[in-house]
């Protein structure tokens, strides 16, 4: 006790090194804990994010890969990731490992969908309205495209007052000329007499003069969709239904159905609201300005959408909203979106009542059959049809881009699209190869080859043929000849149907109602067939999460299954989501270095500044040290004196340092920290992070700062040790 | 995270396209009917004899001519069939191949490609009329259109590539004298791009045969100087057309080495030519969507 007294006195003798050395100490302690307590929040929530979302908390993948996996993406943007040809065998052995609760198949990959202008859109009802014989539905869309070609016309037409059309473009007087061609009354009392040939101009002439649509680029995963929905906790359904177990099928996740799908206008108006309850004011940011100049700028968005009824019924709606008496639709649009503060919730609420209902909110509806297109691995473009079953979300990620980046797509399309060569197809490639009679020449033997020896130039004389016979159909024809079924022209690896052909869902062809009949049975086919477990466990695939029973240490199970898969010679390499998840999971591992270090640093400082200032308080007490050695006291005494003094300053300052990191960690815990942006988001697996602190952060912290505070004193115990007696009265002298 | 998804696709995964419009960016697809005035001289070319060291320099009016019977070559403005075959290696990737039948009608500058081989690809095809490039897919029945604006693909192509060969309006030649090309003569000429003209490669080297006049090796560079891809075109064909009251002259066999890839090399074969007149109802998206039924 006679030791912490002194201890004690001897803190007070000297403030100002003690107000160094502890404000280091209480620094070093507070960063230590609170650092801890986010930490492993963060680690904790990404684990729930990460695991819970797309990767299970184990992740399997061919050790042929010469990518690593990333889920989220890499800074290499590799993506050769190899593939797995024994899932079921792999699925068994896994699940019959005491800690695995599933295996589920995956394999991510991007697809394109492309939406035509509003025009397309509308030739295509129009192509529809006219196959049927829909004659009422046909002047509705007649009268429609109408109403465009009127509003291109005027547009056109600004231009004349710019500039003078005789000097203007060849191509902008052809497309003036194209333009009054099919604004007439002529053209349209003409269109029954050929309607293909009025519509292919339309759609070659005066379609790309509309508005250009977006391609649109989406990131799926493909997986076994049951099993996905069963197995990640954070996956729902919401809007529409899951895919029926064993059947093809999209869902959209919703935060990628909204920010790509729809109408843009609606959209922008949907995230100005966000930003406005997020406490946002349109007066003071630039993004709300921004997204409101964009509506007011891109008005026609609105007006090409509308009929001559609706244009009528959003006329009235927005004359009477703005109290005005403008008839120009396009310049009331505009003034609408000229939102402020005040008027934004009621302009809101406007839109979505009166403007919404006429326009095509989603470019793909719920229900629809979506057409996507991707380029396979073996190098062929291939398209497919799906129907959009629905959207879903992960719960509490929902603003999250990362996570809400991924749509699903069931198994068997993915295997589709990715278009695995099979031996058949090797083969056949092997085969075209063979009977082209090309040679393989090797680039240095190019010139050689091709110019000297027995080959060079050659030019080969053809008879004469006369143009009045017709070529063309009869050939093509033979070269389409050979197979004819409609299966031999299905996507690489597609398991088709016993009377498949191929489905038209979009223009098909203006003859085609045959075609059409027999492409809506194979439509049918294909997307209502209930695959087995085993035809979707038997297929390729690329990765698989392996999800663990509740309580299963991650390490230990990592390393038993990649034994029990090495063992079994399943050639898969097991990770951890940290490390199946590309950047995400380095991410955590960068701020760890960085908190790591900035200890470091600090704790250095405080070694050293402390050992200065006890060395400095040695020599002080070199006279008082020597009397306590003259009066009897040990050099043991004398260290132990020391360290009593460190643990003292340890434990006091380290304590004031612990009980404010507790105190401010209890305050985000109660409010919570908030993620500014999306990454941020999927990081705190929700809008805010709750950090808390655990017993072991404390023990962490107080060993930490002990064996500092210890470090720093043990030199200058040494030098005190060594003090004599006589030392002491010589300094006396 | 914010880069074009399609863009990281591997090079493999996008070649098909690349390969298409490649197709036309040699100049394989608009390539040329010849002009009457040089049927004469290549008519000559057929009893050329390889090795005979005839040929001189070009003068500046010569080299003039040469370059414009090149692009010549590349215009036309009749109708025409014919087959083709494109087999491209890559190294540590399947050969990726395609058979194909292009039709063509320059009066009003309409192409249709139309896939045959393998099974897979067999009814897809590409539909050119004026600006639109229509894309087709029998698996899906779906009609797509590209616009001038847009990338194709993801690739660098663009509808510009369709456009017919302007050398001579495009690049001031200079001529290189002569170089034996195995055991061929060929006219050695360098072409820089004009002042204030945009093209893909900047600087081409061609090799113009002395007898024939027709390109055999062609290399294009980046502006940073940097040979990009080394092409040879060492077969031709030559028929004469009673509607053009012309000779028609086609390269049988393209060959191109990536320089950048090396090991990458693409082969394309050109078989089975037809100048009679195509049904007037061929460039249509309905007869096209017939072949796949």
């Amino acid at each position: 006790m006679i030791l912490f007294r002194i201890a004690l006195r001897n803190l007070a003798s000297h403030k100002l090194k003690s107000f160094i050395v502890g404000g280091l100490l209480a620094f070093g302690t507070f960063l230590l804990m609170v650092g801890q307590a986010l930490l492993g929040s963060l680690d904790q929530s990404m684990a729930r994010s990460v695991t819970g979302s797309l990767s299970g908390q184990l992740q399997a993948y061919s050790t042929g890969a010469k990518d690593k996996l990333a889920l989220f993406g890499d800074m290499n943007g590799g993506s050769d990731i190899g593939t797995i040809n024994n899932f079921k065998q792999i699925r068994q052995l896994l699940e019959a490992q005491p800690e695995v609760q599933a295996v589920v198949p995956q394999g991510m990959d991007v697809a394109m969908v492309y939406g035509g202008n509003i025009i397309d859109v509308k030739l295509e009802a129009l192509r529809a309205a006219e196959k049927t014989g829909d004659r009422a539905r046909s002047q509705v869309v007649r009268a429609h495209i109408r109403r465009i070609i009127a509003l291109l016309a005027q547009d056109m037409a600004k231009i004349g007052e710019v500039t003078d059309l005789a000097h203007a473009s060849t191509e902008t007087r052809q497309s003036l000329a194209d333009l009054q061609n099919c604004g007439a009354d002529t053209f349209w009392q003409n269109f029954d007499r050929d309607p293909l040939a009025a519509m292919e101009f339309l759609e070659n002439k005066i379609a790309p003069l509309a508005l250009n649509a977006d391609m649109l680029f989406f990131r799926y995963m493909g997986t076994d969709t049951a099993r996905f929905a069963k197995e990640f906790e954070l996956f729902e359904i919401v809007d529409g239904t899951a895919i029926p177990p064993g059947q093809r099928g999209f869902l959209f996740n919703k935060l990628n159905y909204e920010d790509m799908v729809k109408h843009k206008t609606a959209r922008r108006l949907d995230k100005m609201k966000d930003r406005l309850a997020d406490g946002y004011k349109i007066a003071a940011d630039d993004d709300l300005k921004a997204w409101i100049k964009l509506n007011k700028d891109q008005y026609k968005d609105v007006s090409y959408q509308l009929d001559d009824v609706a244009a009528a019924q959003v006329r009235g709606a927005l004359q009477q909203a703005l109290a005005s008496k403008e008839e120009n639709l396009d310049k009331l649009i505009s003034q609408f979106m000229d939102m402020d503060d005040q008027n934004f919730s009621t302009r809101y609420e406007t839109f979505y009542k009166s403007v919404a209902p006429h326009l095509m909110l989603y470019s793909v509806k719920v229900g629809d059959i979506m057409t996507i297109k991707s380029f396979t691995s073996s190098g062929y473009p291939t398209s497919v049809n799906v129907k959009i079953y629905g959207t879903f979300r992960f719960r509490s990620l929902d603003k999250s881009t990362l996570a809400g980046g991924v749509n699903v797509m069931d198994l068997m399309t993915y295997r589709d699209l990715y278009g695995f060569l099979s031996a058949d197809k090797k083969q056949e490639i092997d085969a075209l190869e063979k009977a082209s009679g090309v040679k393989e020449i090797k680039r240095e033997d190019a010139e050689a080859e091709l110019f000297g020896g027995g080959a060079g130039e050659e030019v080969v004389e053809v008879g004469t043929v006369t143009p009045t016979d017709q070529a063309g159909a009869v050939t093509a024809a033979e070269a389409l000849a050979g197979d004819p079924s409609p299966a031999a022209q299905a996507p690489v690896g597609l398991a088709v149907s016993p009377s498949p052909s191929a489905p038209s869902v979009a223009s098909g062809g203006p003859s085609s109602a045959q075609s059409k009949s027999k492409t809506r049975r194979w439509s049918d086919d294909i997307a209502n067939r209930v695959y087995s477990q085993d035809e979707i466990d038997s297929g390729v695939v690329r990765h698989m999460a392996i999800i663990l029973k509740k309580g299963t240490d991650e390490r230990k199970a990592l390393a038993h299954l990649q034994s029990v898969a090495d063992a079994a010679g399943l050639k898969i390499t097991v990770v951890d989501w940290r490390v199946a998840s590309g950047f995400i999971g380095d991410f955590l591992w960068v701020i760890y270095t960085v908190l790591a270090t900035a200890l470091l640093i600090i704790f250095i400082v405080a070694v050293i500044v402390m050992n200065n200032s006890m060395v400095m308080a040695t020599l002080e007490r070199t006279k008082e040290i020597g009397t306590m050695r003259a009066i009897g006291a040990q050099k043991t005494m004398i260290l132990q004196m020391f360290l009593a003094e460190a643990v003292v300053t340890a434990g006091v300052f380290g304590g004031l340092g612990a009980l404010l990191a507790v105190a401010l960690v209890a305050r985000l815990h109660a409010v919570g920290l908030p993620a500014m942006n999306d990454v941020l988001v999927f990081l705190f697996a929700g809008p805010r992070l709750y950090p808390v602190i655990s017993p072991m952060h404390f023990l962490i912290s107080g060993m930490l700062v002990a064996l500092v505070a210890l470090i720093s004193t043990l030199y200058p115990a040494w030098l005190a040790m060594r003090v004599t007696p006589l030392e002491a009265m010589q300094d006396a002298e | 995270m914010n880069a074009s998804p399609i863009m990281r696709l591997p090079l493999t995964r996008r070649l098909p396209v690349t390969l298409t419009l490649g197709l036309a960016s040699l100049g394989v697809l608009p390539w040329g009917l010849m002009q009457s005035a040089y049927a004469d001289d290549a008519v000559k070319e057929t009893e050329e004899k390889p090795g005979e060291a005839t040929a001189k320099p070009w003068t500046p009016e010569e080299l003039k001519a040469a370059i414009k019977v090149v692009d010549d070559r590349q215009r036309n403005s009749g109708d025409y069939k014919t087959q083709v075959y494109i087999e491209r290696k890559e190294k540590s990737k399947n050969d990726v191949v395609l058979e194909a039948l292009i039709y063509r009608r320059d009066t009003d500058d309409k192409l249709m490609i139309l896939f045959s081989n393998p099974k897979s690809e067999k009814g897809k095809g590409y539909l050119r009329i004026d600006k639109n490039l229509w894309m087709y897919d029998p698996a899906v029945g779906k009609w797509e259109r590209r616009t001038e604006r847009e990338r194709i693909g993801g690739t660098d192509s663009r509808r510009a590539d369709f456009d017919e060969s302007r050398l001579s309006e495009e690049f001031d030649p200079t001529d290189n004298g002569i170089e034996k090309l195995g055991k061929f003569e060929a006219h050695k000429v360098t072409l820089n791009v004009k002042k204030g003209v945009d093209v893909a490669y900047p600087k081409i080297i061609m090799w113009i045969s002395a007898g024939s006049g027709n390109t055999l090796k062609k290399q294009e560079y980046a502006a940073s100087g940097k040979l990009m891809r080394t092409s040879y075109t060492p077969k031709w064909a030559k028929r004469f057309s009673e509607s053009k009251k012309a000779d028609v002259w086609t390269p049988k066999e393209i060959r191109i080495f990536d320089e950048v890839e090396k090991g990458n090399s693409t082969v394309i074969l050109l078989k089975e030519m037809d100048l009679r007149t195509l049904p007037a109802n061929l460039f249509t998206k309905a007869w096209l969507e017939s072949q796949s039924r």
